[in-house]
């Protein structure tokens, strides 16, 4: 069946023989596929997927990565190989993978926004972006990208997870799987891409002075060591008496905002703690001599917040159809939302959707990046709304 | 959160991020990034005399300069027409450095920047101007810094350079002074064992080694150490004769050519021995080369490594050395020479002497004797014919007397039979002049001595009957085994020239195949005095 524009989402869980070549026919429900954008369990083993997918859809365009969850239009309880597909002349589309991003992740971002393709044809452009969360300072990957491509192509995507577990994400690129990269498909289309963002945090406590931070890790806060004054203020007395994944399912629920323009913030989360020299590592940076507070979330204020980047999203659209919607949630906004409210928040995707297919992934940080520079989240919801 | 707050917190953030830049072109990157995130503008430039410093928020090397240099700052109602976002408000601010340049920032939001944006703005122009300001000084210390280190570099470069061709001068001229006084020794036709050993010595101290040798190799594969230098004193005594072996002398004597040997471990023979047993194990040799033939080596030894070079700086020594033998193997083969042609002349004249006494003086005695009886023959009245006859008998024996002169003249028997003494107490006793004689000279003497010392005696007797004046000569003869002396002094006028007449320079020559001296000192009025000396050689 042919169309000029189109965008399918597959997706299958392990009772399927075959996961990634099921989950790959079903997005494959066109012609002329473009690109596929592959969300991967874990578990799942990657090459294996991989392998089962390119194994249906041959040379065409492949991105992807693992996940902390997946959730796709048929839902979001067991772990699944989510596929979405691009597809039809609407579109054209190119990709690149940039492995070994850390070592120098602004020229990491200016590599994969060279891959974005000419506008003639194509107004709507946007660089779709999957990154390894845990390396490096991704808004200084994407300064890297917005020094190549400026204001006027937005930057949307995530971080790759690793089912919570924090040690380690994978990215795909057509037959390879990745880490320490970024991925990236640069899309051209002749309809709207739209972009809405939401997080539904809110700052708990007195702002905190950063007095020493580099390396995306904070070792001070107002003059005491970071991990204990992040602690206290959670009404923690012994810093010592805390796990590693204590810490992960405090700092889930309890991330650093940075202070931005007329009240908006920027979500930090949390990645992990040294014990020994009680410092906090971030996955981004946190600018030393800025103030932070800590934040905190309830299921209704994420429930609103998941609400407003759909709206946003769908907005941008300039009242175009959506023919499908790409989520980025973050991990934490999960934890908060538990199993009820995480299918109340899938149900209003879905709604936000009108019918188009949905996918997306729990991940490790979203990139939204609409206006000005920063474009680096975390704990928040990116929405794509594809026309 | 409060505007006023708000507002610090950004300058503060924007102030950490520029000042962790490293250099003045990633500080104006940075600055105009973290100015466009601070106020959320989608463009922020420097723009300095028409230029574009740096720029971001479009597609790259795409920035309008000439809208962007339109951005004055005061210049108020300006839009940049950012793609894909369209027309944006932009204002400008004045930086203070560099002088003339303005940052300029652009959003999308038509709101227009607040009371507390123009004043962050204004913030971190000043902060962006003093970053940038500091790291042009900065880059201006370093680069002047870089010139001092390098400048630093040369100088001490060219220090030590200097420095290495000062210790060369100084090597050079130490060798050249070295070598010139052992040259000068060698021309001064000094004894070889001196020059062995003032060039063991001097070679040593040129290479900073503890010890130095000549060696002679001989024919039975032995070599005699001629010389040796050790702290002060000797490796082992002149004359010292050892195998030859393992060693670095062997080695000279096997290639003809310097060789050098850095450890005896393993090596035998008599010169290893005494390496071992000295630490002197580092060594090198010169061949030591006379008039073709590979005669002997020169050693330098030291218990640390000997200087790459000493090979070669051993070489003019080893030539010195070559050259002060072949002049005392000369020297040598010339004075046996004359003291053979001395010896023939001498021989021939005491045969002369023998001769004439033996037989013409015999002959006229016997001659005379027959007359005389011939004579006392004649009859009385024959007296007119002895009177003749008389007349022609001391005529002969005037002829005797005169035919012993000239005999004693060519070899006096008295020097044959009797020996120094008596010929001396002879010559005295037939002097014009009075003679004073101190004479101490027992037993016999070789003959050449005596025959030399004899005709000094004569010679200068002679001299001061013709020219010197003299009221009185004395004579002083002394001998031991190991050398005669005589002095003749005369109180005469004095001024006598040794270098003219036969006489004074046939007694210098005959001293001279003796291997002796003679030296005359004759000052005009006070008299000439004449001193020989010849040694007696032992063998």
């Amino acid at each position: 069946m042919s169309k000029s524009r189109w965008f399918a989402v597959g997706s299958a869980d392990q009772s399927a023989r075959e996961p990634g070549a099921d989950a790959a026919d079903e997005a494959l429900a066109y012609d002329d596929p473009k690109l596929l954008v592959v969300f991967c369990p874990q578990a799942y083993d990657p090459p294996v997927i991989v392998r089962q997918v390119r194994h249906r859809s041959g040379s065409v365009p492949l991105i992807g990565c693992t996940t902390a969850g997946e959730f796709a239009t048929g839902g979001s309880d067991e772990p699944s190989v989510v596929i979405a597909a691009f597809g039809g002349d609407g579109f054209t589309i190119e990709t690149v993978a940039v492995p070994s991003a850390s070592e120098n992740m602004r020229l990491a971002g200016d590599r994969v926004a060279r891959c974005l393709p000419s506008p003639e044809g194509h107004p709507y452009r946007a660089l779709l972006l999957l990154t390894d969360g845990l390396a490096g300072d991704q808004q200084e990957m994407l300064r890297g990208a917005y020094a190549v491509l400026g204001a006027g192509v937005p930057l949307v995507g995530g971080c790759a997870g690793d089912d919570l577990n924090m040690v380690r994400t994978f990215q795909l690129h057509d037959d390879q799987v990745l880490t320490d990269s970024v991925v990236a498909a640069g899309i051209a289309s002749n309809a709207p891409l739209g972009i809405g963002i939401g997080h539904g945090w809110r700052r708990v406590g007195e702002p905190i002075l950063v007095t020493r931070s580099g390396e995306n890790r904070v070792y001070t806060l107002d003059d005491e060591p970071a991990l204990d004054v992040y602690l206290e203020h959670l009404g923690v007395v012994d810093p010592l008496q805390v796990s590693g994944r204590e810490l992960t399912e405090l700092a889930l629920m309890h991330p650093l905002g940075l202070g931005g323009r007329g009240g908006n913030e920027f979500v930090r989360f949390i990645s992990g703690a040294d014990f020994d020299e009680h410092s906090l590592a971030c996955i981004a940076e946190i600018p030393q001599g800025g103030l932070i507070w800590i934040m905190e979330g309830d299921p209704e204020s994420v429930l609103s917040a998941t609400d407003a980047a759909c709206s946003d999203a769908l907005a941008a659209l300039d009242d175009h159809v959506p023919l499908g919607l790409l989520a980025f949630d973050c991990v934490a906004r999960r934890l908060v939302l538990g199993d009820d409210g995480t299918r109340t928040e899938l149900a209003r995707l879905l709604t936000c959707a009108s019918g188009a297919p949905l996918a997306g992934f729990y991940s490790y940080g979203e990139i939204a990046r609409t206006r000005g520079i920063p474009g680096f989240h975390n704990q928040t919801l990116v929405v794509l709304a594809v026309a | 959160m409060p505007a006023l707050e708000w507002s610090t917190q950004q300058l503060a953030e924007f102030l950490v991020s520029v000042s962790r830049c490293e250099d003045e072109g990633s500080a104006a990157l940075v600055a105009v990034e973290r100015t466009a995130e601070a106020l959320d503008a989608e463009v922020a430039a420097i723009v300095h005399e028409g230029r574009l410093v740096t720029v971001v928020g479009y597609p790259e090397g795409t920035a309008p300069l000439a809208d962007l240099v339109a951005v004055a700052p005061g210049v108020t109602g300006r839009e940049l027409t950012i793609p894909g976002v369209g027309s944006c408000p932009a204002v400008g601010v004045s930086l203070e450095y560099p002088p003339g340049a303005t940052l300029v920032v652009a959003r999308s939001a038509h709101d227009g920047l607040s009371h507390e944006e123009a004043r962050l703005l204004r913030g971190i122009a000043r902060v962006t101007s003093m970053t940038l300001q500091m790291f042009r000084v900065l880059d201006a210390e370093r680069a002047a810094r870089q010139e001092a280190d390098h400048q630093a570099t040369e100088n001490a470069r060219l220090l030590e350079s200097l420095t290495e061709r000062q210790a060369l001068v100084e090597r050079l001229a130490e060798e050249q002074a070295a070598l010139r006084r052992v040259a000068t020794l060698v021309a001064g036709q000094a004894a070889a064992d001196d020059t062995f050993t003032a060039v063991a010595h001097e070679a040593c101290h040129l290479l900073r080694a503890e010890c130095g040798a000549i060696c002679r190799f001989e024919l039975d594969g032995s070599m005699t150490i001629m010389s040796s230098s050790l702290a002060g004193g000797e490796l082992v005594p002149g004359g010292t004769r050892i195998g030859l072996e393992e060693g670095v002398a062997a080695m000279v004597q096997q290639s003809g050519a310097p060789a050098r040997v850095d450890s005896y471990e393993g090596l035998t023979g008599p010169a290893a021995e005494l390496a071992n047993r000295t630490g002197l194990t580092s060594s090198v040799a010169s061949p030591i080369v006379v008039e073709g033939r590979l005669w002997g080596a020169m050693v330098v030894m030291d218990r640390q490594p000997l200087p790459p070079d000493a090979e070669d700086r051993m070489v003019k020594f080893a030539e010195l050395i070559a050259t002060a033998i072949g002049n005392a193997e000369s020297r040598a083969q010339l004075a046996a020479s004359r003291a053979r042609v001395i010896a023939t002349a001498d021989e021939t004249r005491r045969r002369i002497e023998r001769d004439l006494h033996d037989g013409t003086q015999q002959r006229l005695v016997s001659l005379g004797l027959e007359l005389r009886a011939v004579e006392a023959s004649v009859p009385p009245e024959l007296e007119v014919l002895r009177a003749q006859m008389s007349r022609v008998a001391r005529g002969l024996a005037e002829v005797v007397e005169d035919l012993q002169e000239i005999s004693r003249g060519i070899h006096p028997a008295i020097l044959s039979k009797g020996g120094l003494g008596p010929a001396i107490k002879m010559l005295a006793r037939r002097s014009s002049v009075p003679v004073e004689l101190d004479l101490h000279a027992e037993g016999r003497l070789p003959e050449a001595i005596e025959v030399a010392a004899y005709f000094f005696v004569s010679e200068a007797l002679t001299n001061v009957a013709k020219h010197a004046q003299a009221s009185v000569v004395h004579i002083a003869v002394k001998a031991d085994g190991t050398a005669a002396e005589l002095w003749v002094r005369d109180d005469g006028v004095g001024g006598a020239d040794s270098s003219r007449g036969s006489g004074l320079i046939g007694l210098r020559d005959r001293a001279e195949a003796l291997g002796g001296t003679m030296d005359i000192t004759s000052v005009t009025g006070a008299g000439t005095s004449l001193h020989v000396h010849l040694p007696i050689d032992a063998s």
